[in-house]
């Protein structure tokens, strides 16, 4: 269909889009800048439409776009102008739509919200809405007329030299910005530097893992290595103490996301209660250390343990955790697993709330005591970030000895097949225990961080959020793969915190991302290679059966 | 070119070892003293619960601070100096609470902080603040253990629950002459722990607590527990929580035939939103709450305020004692600013947090404030209502002529 | 770890099919029976009391079947967890509230029998039509694109698009639980007799409904073309596609089938519970999802069945064990855990092939 008509159908999803962001309360929090926001829609889709309508004529394809840009600011205009009118004459829209307040239709019309709630004309405003939208959509469909291939072609040729170093550069680059923020003389962001030198910090430790997946084997290679490493160690001396907290949170999910790895990337058991066993580590530390605790209380002459005494504690009760829960079990498979293990981390949390003479409930443990080392007292941001650096250093060790050791390709027989690979001779009890065991022991040392780090700990700490969110990072970073570990942690863990200001769009830009990005790239953002591989053929091979088989 | 590459990632490093070896150790946060620069304004952090199982208290109650905001400017600010809010979502846990308290530590612009919306929270703020030197008031958290001696920060402007359940408890006994009743919370740090402090309150008095179940935050189907308690003879249902599930209980306690039992709730139930939850059923229902010794011109003037700023009337009972706290902190900054000839401000972090705890006969509009030597800053006592015609009326308690 | 070899025989102990369960069940039962007389020896419970515990659970079994049976169907054909489900009941659940508000203004609600029937019945349908246009986009957004994808592609998609729905609902309509006032024709209940037993008019209607509906989606997935043709997706999409089914088609119908009960289910949990708000789906939606494990996942009847005994127990169990009402979840949760050692495919689920499960 190439005719200006087939715009309609664009035109429509981006008023889809607008009318859901404009209802979201866009206008409401971000004030006028809204309006550039939705012309920054409309001329993305306007450009893509285009683009992918390269041969049509050029005034066909500004006819479309023109669509594209009337059809969704008509309608935004029209009823913003209807609730103008309804705010004009005292109606409550916010009863139903919670974002309509005055401000938000101020923020549209150029008004100021007492004279929208005045009555003053808002039609002025209105055109002025139209012009700009429409105007951005039209931008875009004449942007796609310039003729990109021969640019790219040309860019090419030149930059080839430049490309394959470009890898390396970024990090290094990256983090000499971060560097240069610590000078007093740098005073670029106010009182949002931290947050600005975060996030440098992240796009660092990301660029950095995907430069040594890149950078071919040699000296090169190991030369970064160290760079990346003595940078990653300088960072926590050069951070403030938001900069070090965050990061110390982030750690400790990314010890939780490689022992979750364990289980469900490497052998493929898919635990939605993980964080069951975050809690046993942090509870054990915790009943054990606490002085306000039922231990200490009750037992006479026990004066609690310290933190290192309690991490092999923890790391035996996390054990006997995993395998508690896996010995029940061991004979389901998939989405029942799943519901089980669900199941379990409700039990457990509900258990620490309401077995209230021992646990004390909602109240918590309080009073956890901080690590110390002889006799310095390591319970500051700082020192808490590089204990948790240097246990999620060793945990790495263990999973990376573990994935290429027998056991490790033990699960990922089990994994593919369960009847192959035990008609191969894999004992699949023990098999599968053992991968209950270490992501229960690795979640069980980072609930005892925790604990130390969070000084007060309650049940509701560790409800299903928890496990969702450590499911969702190690697939976002790549599952079965330990970079994607860290990767993940930072993009859903540590980048929100840089975000707070815009708080409230979290959650769902979390749940958006989540569905585009298995629609769109499924094998993670740092995929492990063998992963990667596999979902690729089975695309293939889906697009080959779908040819074959004219099914729709 | 590889060569090249060699060089560059050697000077990097000695940059970075040299710039690591320059900032070491520069993260410490406060020297002691905030130094207001002429032109800056006074920063002021909220923490509240904007997210998490209450946000609708959490808004409610931000929303009373920063109106104390606009009023501080509206008079001119502190020797020129406005005063900004940072305000940030401590989601009512303990997890944002230390996240947020960190953020506001290494911002050496912030001042003091007011808030905590629930008491994890506000443990949460209190641990991170203590060692950083900010002072900490706030505004909703009324469990008893908030406010300690060792917390030399921490201060509040509502009553501590103690008061709340020694009056309700006393009020069911000698007024209504009820000499069992059933317990129910919502597993939440608040509920629980009014309800034991009902119960001990009741117990103390000679009544007894039939049983005493929980529930939590965001259950809907109250029925079974009812249902039980509908077999214990108890005179009155006691529920510690808040105003939805209130609400939800108040009305299905009804449907399963307890007609003749009365319902009782606490402060965080005294909003529109019980009323509405409980529908008809609401009438003749007690609600107990901390009142100040409301100053009913101010809070009148606030109420407009807050309905033309906000677009909707106040909903809650913390909104006052927000504004109240931000006035306190801000009074108290204006008692030790010293302003330098630059016109700068220093303001010496320890002579604020002895200002604010030394803080006396305060005029807010929860009454004339006067805080304790651990940090409760309270005035008024507990106000009890009844719902009669779908509005709260006071039936007993603070305010009310004998 | 080098030592450690795992081909060597199992080394903890083999829960093959043998005795072991058996005196683990035997035991079990022994104890609980033990606990349960123990309890009852020292609490006064009546007959009334034991009868009207059991209505409540039977009606909170109707709302967890409502919802269990759409997570059933979807499973039985795609074998994906469809985690937003509760969201779509939610989602009709505020259309329910919006329409019972529209007839409120024009006073239908307490108005003559007729009207305030009418405007039952309206909200209902406007439930159910929401949740149809919610499901219906979900399986187009965020589940075609990924049907091919391994198991866990499918189920984060899930688990995203419920995180966004939750969000987006308390976003556009506030954070405010949205209170229903129950119309005048449903507003009271039935009394037996002077028996003390009481049963709401909303408990009547989500439990008839329940079992209703269940009898209505078992005849059309046993009896009708289309429930023939998805039978056969459920076997293979490849086969069935060969065999001239249209795949796409079935699929949309089965989700829209599923999304309609959820809309009724949110309406109905709406008219009983009187509460709705962005994260009213979520929990129940776990529970439902239980239910339907427990029942056998993919079996209409055994997600009846495992609804109503879900309920049950949490109505009548921590009476029975003397615990506090807190336990009900606990309750709930181990005896799933308990189910699926015993019977790992649930109560009535057939023993799946290998590949299946």
């Amino acid at each position: 269909m190439h005719t200006a008509l087939s715009g309609l159908r664009p035109a429509l999803i981006a008023f889809a889009i607008i009318l859901y962001l404009n209802l979201v309360g866009f206008p409401l929090k971000f004030g006028s800048v809204a309006i550039w926001v939705f012309g920054a829609v409309l001329f993305l889709i306007s450009f893509i439409v285009s683009r992918r309508a390269a041969a049509s004529p050029p005034a066909l394809i500004l006819t479309k776009s023109l669509i594209i840009g009337l059809i969704p600011s008509l309608g935004l205009a029209l009823l913003t102008y209807v609730f103008a009118g309804m705010q004009a004459s005292q109606i409550t829209i916010q009863d139903v739509f919670a974002q309509i307040l005055p401000p938000h239709t101020a923020a549209l019309t150029g008004l100021t919200s007492e004279q929208v709630i005045a009555g003053e004309s808002v039609v002025p405003g209105l055109y002025n809405l139209v012009l700009i939208l429409t105007s951005a959509a039209v931008l875009g469909g004449g942007l796609s007329l310039l003729p990109y291939e021969k640019l790219k072609s040309l860019q090419g040729e030149k930059t080839q030299g430049f490309r394959s170093t470009l890898p390396l550069l970024i990090p290094l680059l990256l983090f000499a910005a971060y560097l240069s923020l610590g000078l007093s003389s740098v005073q670029l962001f106010g009182s949002q530097e931290n947050k600005f030198g975060l996030l440098l910090l992240y796009v660092f430790f990301g660029s950095s893992l995907y430069a040594l997946r890149v950078i071919p084997q040699g000296r090169l290679k190991t030369a970064f290595l160290i760079v990346a490493v003595l940078a990653t160690i300088a960072a926590p001396l050069l951070n403030d103490q938001f900069q070090n907290s965050v990061l110390g949170f982030v750690t400790i999910f990314i010890i939780m996301g490689i022992g979750l790895n364990i289980v469900v990337g490497f052998a493929g058991l898919l635990d939605l209660g993980y964080v069951a066993f975050f809690a046993v580590g942090a509870y054990s530390y915790g009943l054990l250390s606490s002085p306000t605790s039922w231990i200490l209380v009750n037992v006479p002459g026990f004066e609690g343990i310290t933190f290192w005494a309690g991490l092999p504690i923890a790391i035996v009760l996390g054990l006997m955790a995993g395998i508690l829960l896996g010995v029940p079990v061991l004979r389901l498979r998939g989405d029942y697993l799943a519901i089980v293990t669900l199941g379990f981390g409700e039990i457990i949390r509900l258990i620490l709330l309401n077995l209230r003479e021992f646990t004390d409930g909602p109240s918590g443990v309080r009073g956890i005591p901080p690590p110390d080392l002889f006799g310095v007292n390591l319970g500051n941001p700082r020192d808490l970030l590089f204990l948790a650096m240097v246990v999620a250093a060793i945990v790495t060790f263990i999973a990376l000895r573990l994935r290429d050791s027998r056991i490790g390709r033990s699960w990922v027989a089990m994994r593919e097949d369960e009847t192959v690979a035990q008609a191969m001779g894999i004992n699949l009890i023990s098999t599968k225990l053992l991968a209950f065991a270490f992501g229960a022991m690795f979640a069980s040392l980072s609930g005892v961080l925790y604990a130390a780090r969070q000084v007060n700990v309650y049940p509701d700490n560790f409800a299903l959020d928890v496990s969702i969110n450590v499911l969702a990072l190690i697939i976002i970073g790549g599952i079965g793969s330990i970079e994607g570990v860290v990767i993940g942690a930072i993009a859903l863990i540590g980048l929100p915190e840089i975000l707070r200001s815009v708080n409230e769009y979290r959650v769902v830009a979390f749940g958006a991302l989540l569905v585009a990005m298995m629609a769109l790239r499924p094998e993670g953002l740092l995929p492990s290679l063998r992963r990667k591989r596999e979902l690729h053929a089975g695309e293939q091979e889906n697009i080959a059966r779908r040819r074959k088989v004219p099914s729709s | 070119m590889s060569k090249k590459l060699f060089t560059l990632l050697g000077l990097l490093t000695i940059f970075s070892v040299v710039l690591a070896a320059c900032g070491g150790g520069a993260v410490v946060a406060g020297e002691g003293e905030v130094v207001v620069a002429p032109g800056e304004p006074i920063r002021i952090g909220i923490s509240s619960g904007l997210t998490g199982p209450i946000p609708d208290l959490g808004l409610d109650t931000a929303n009373g601070a920063i109106l104390a905001f606009d009023d501080l400017n509206a008079a001119g600010g502190l020797e020129g100096h406005m005063y900004e809010f940072d305000l940030q979502d401590g989601a009512c846990d303990g997890d944002q609470g230390t996240v947020v308290g960190n953020l506001f530590a290494s911002d050496p612009s912030i001042v003091a902080v007011q808030g905590g919306l629930c008491t994890g929270e506000t443990f949460g703020l209190r641990e991170v603040l203590e060692p950083a030197r900010i002072p900490l008031v706030s505004a909703s958290s009324t469990f008893p253990g908030v406010t300690a001696p060792e917390w030399t920060v921490m201060n509040r402007t509502p009553l501590a629950d103690t008061f709340q359940s020694d009056d309700d408890a006393a009020y069911i006994y000698n007024v209504l002459g009820i000499t069992s009743i059933a317990l129910i919370h919502d597993s939440s740090e608040y509920g629980l722990g009014l309800a034991v402090l009902v119960q001990g309150s009741f117990e103390a008095l000679g009544g007894t607590v039939t049983s005493i179940n929980g529930h939590q935050v965001g259950d809907t189907d109250f029925r079974t527990t009812l249902t039980t308690i509908g077999t214990e003879g108890a005179g009155l249902i006691f529920f510690g929580g808040y105003a939805t599930e209130a609400g939800l209980i108040a009305s299905q306690k009804n449907e399963v035939g307890l007609t003749d039992v009365i319902f009782m709730s606490g402060d965080g139930a005294l909003t529109q939103q019980y009323i509405d939850a409980a529908g008809a059923e609401a009438e003749g229902t007690y609600v107990s709450t901390g009142v100040g010794d409301l100053d009913l011109d101010k809070a009148a003037d606030f109420d407009a305020k807050y309905t033309a700023k906000f677009g909707n009337a106040p909903d809650g009972p913390y909104h006052y004692h927000a504004y109240d706290a931000i006035m306190m902190i801000a009074a108290a900054i204006a008692e030790v600013a010293e302003v330098q000839d630059d016109g700068s401000l220093v303001i010496d972090r320890e002579a604020l947090i002895t200002a604010i705890r030394s803080t006396s006969n305060f005029p807010g509009i929860t009454g004339t404030l006067t805080c304790t030597e651990i940090g409760d800053c309270s005035a008024g006592g507990i106000a009890i209502y009844v719902v009669e015609d779908g509005a709260f009326v006071q039936v007993s308690g603070f305010g009310m002529t004998e | 770890m080098a030592s450690f070899n795992p081909t060597k025989k199992a080394w903890l102990i083999n829960l093959g099919p043998s005795t072991y369960r058996l005196v683990g069940l035997a035991i079990l039962v022994a104890a609980l029976a033990w606990r349960v007389n123990d309890v009852l020896s020292h609490e006064a419970y009546t007959a009334q009391y034991w009868i009207l515990q059991l209505i409540n659970g039977l009606i909170l079994g109707g709302l967890y079947a409502l919802v269990a049976m759409g997570y059933t169907m979807v499973y039985g054909i795609l074998l994906m967890i469809n985690f937003a489900h509760g969201e779509v009941m939610m989602i009709g659940g505020f259309a329910g509230y919006f329409a019972l508000t529209g007839f409120e203004a024009l006073g239908w609600t307490t108005g003559n029998p007729l009207q305030s029937g009418l405007s039952v019945v309206v909200a209902v349908l406007a439930g159910m039509l929401a949740s149809l246009i919610i499901g219906i986009a979900l399986e187009r957004i965020a589940y075609r694109p990924v049907r091919n994808a391994p198991r866990l592609v499918p189920l984060i998609s899930a688990v995203g698009a419920s995180f966004f729905l939750q969000y987006t609902v308390l976003l556009i309509f506030g954070v405010t639980p949205h209170y229903y006032e129950k119309p005048a024709i449903i507003n009271s209940g039935l009394s037996v007799g002077d028996s003390g037993i009481f049963i709401s008019y909303t408990g009547l209607f989500i439990f008839f409904s329940s079992i209703l509906l269940m009898i209505m989606l078992y005849l059309i997935v046993q009896r009708s073309k289309m429930g023939r043709a998805m039978r056969s997706v459920a076997e293979s999409k490849e086969v069935s596609a060969l065999m001239g089914v249209n795949v796409d088609k079935v699929i949309v119908f089965t989700f829209a089938l599923g999304s309609v009960l959820a809309g009724a289910a949110g309406v109905m949990l709406g008219l009983h519970n009187t509460v709705m708000k962005f994260n009213s789906g979520f929990f129940p939606g776990i529970k439902a999802f239980t239910a339907a494990v427990i029942g056998g996942i993919g079996n209409l009847p055994g997600a009846l069945l495992g609804a109503f005994s879900l309920g049950t127990l949490e109505a009548l169990g921590p009476s029975a064990l003397g615990l506090p009402t807190e336990y009900k979840d606990v309750i709930a949760f181990s005896v799933l855990i308990l189910v699926l050692v015993f019977r790992p495919t649930g109560i009535l689920g057939e023993v799946l092939s290998e590949g299946k499960a």
